[in-house]
């Protein structure tokens, strides 16, 4: 599905899958937290807030989610949308929008700039000098490294995950292999094993942005 | 799916991910924080409110102790004067009744002695009358009874009463 705006074409199917997930993330949240109560949470609540503890623990090490209400949330957005975004590819006859570098690319560089964003606010633009110690020689190296963070940011979300769907598809398009030979089996493992990648991958984007923005906070 | 990028799709793609940002930053996140907040409030002052009725719990005890010190230290001092004052008033009792046993002792002495005395005299003047009856019996004129009294009563005069 190719949408033409101007002298652009839009792939109109990741478009959608990508608002398949946010819809699915804002129902499923709002959901979760309806009705939200200080006392004995239900199993929603509980299962959300688990989830918030969890991030807000983590980022306890690099920055206060008290003082950071809006990374801390962001982190928790990311979490949730790419997990629900991962998922979407294992419903039949949809795929994970994260399977596109598109979407993994233009997360990882709303990513790089957000590091930016951090280091001036903590350190003003003297934050920029980092890259040059240390010592000046060094500042090619520091920069590409420092562009390889979304570079790779994008690239292992969109590897892992496309990898999974088409070891998804090979499986279930070898009819004989799947319905005679066993193949269900080697399929039921290898959904078990995009399941926990889906999990992993979600949490390591958004545990490596928290260590990026955590270490241009931190950075000296 | 593809591998070649473009920019308006990545913007496509930002945007729609930041409106979810929003949507959910406005709309499902502030319940779930303010529950998360609240629950850490209550137990928080759930807890400062156990450790102020503890310490409460704690004075009013030390408070009781020393009452129930002092109130013992009372009872123990009113016991020691009531012992000391029954003692006393035992020891006076004591000394009154021997008192009083030497005074009536010395006072039937008295009265003894007195009504000797008083048996005594009366004896004697019944022996002198007697004497002076058997006397007149025996010796009927040959005194008179001036003479005879006289003379009679100067023997009896010399007659020992053994004490």
């Amino acid at each position: 599905m190719t949408w033409h705006l101007g002298p652009y074409t839009i792939d109109g199917a990741l478009v959608i899958y990508t608002w398949i997930a946010i819809v699915l993330t804002a129902v499923i949240v709002s959901w979760m937290a309806k009705g939200a109560t200080a006392g004995v949470p239900g199993i929603g609540q509980s299962l959300l807030e688990s989830v918030f503890q969890f991030i807000a623990d983590l980022a306890k090490v690099t920055f206060d989610p008290e003082k950071e209400p809006f990374l801390y949330e962001l982190l928790i957005t990311l979490f949730l949308f790419l997990l629900i975004s991962n998922f979407e590819g294992m419903i039949p006859s949809l795929h994970s929008p994260t399977a596109n570098l598109n979407l993994t690319a233009a997360l990882a560089i709303a990513v790089f700039f957000l590091i930016q964003w951090y280091g001036v606010r903590y350190h003003g633009f003297r934050y920029f000098k980092h890259f040059a110690k240390p010592f000046i020689p060094l500042l090619p190296i520091n920069l590409v490294e420092e562009l390889s963070k979304p570079l790779t940011l994008a690239f292992r979300l969109f590897g892992n995950i496309l990898v999974g769907e088409i070891f998804m598809e090979m499986i279930a398009r070898f009819k004989l292999l799947f319905y005679v030979l066993g193949g269900f089996v080697a399929a039921f493992i290898w959904w078990g094993f995009t399941a926990f990648v889906n999990v992993v991958q979600a949490f390591i984007f958004m545990v490596l942005t928290m260590a990026y923005v955590g270490k241009a906070m931190a950075e000296e | 799916m593809t591998i070649s990028l473009s920019w308006p799709q990545l913007l496509i793609e930002l945007i729609s991910v930041l409106l979810l940002f929003s949507f959910l930053r406005a709309k499902a996140f502030p319940p779930i924080l303010k529950a998360m907040r609240d629950r850490q409030e209550r137990i928080r002052s759930d807890l400062e409110a156990a450790e102020a009725r503890r310490r409460e719990a704690e004075a009013m005890k030390a408070e009781l102790e020393a009452e129930v010190k002092a109130i013992r230290e009372r009872a123990d001092q009113v016991l020691a004067r009531a012992k000391k004052d029954a003692e006393e008033q035992a020891r006076t009792i004591l000394e009154e009744a021997q008192r009083e046993s030497k005074r009536i002792i010395s006072e039937a002495e008295v009265e003894i002695r007195r009504e000797r005395e008083e048996v005594l005299a009366s004896l004697k003047a019944q022996i002198v009358d007697i004497s002076l009856s058997v006397a007149e019996k025996v010796l009927r004129e040959r005194l008179d009874a001036e003479s005879d009294r006289r003379l009679v009563g100067e023997f009896v005069e010399r007659i020992e009463v053994p004490q």
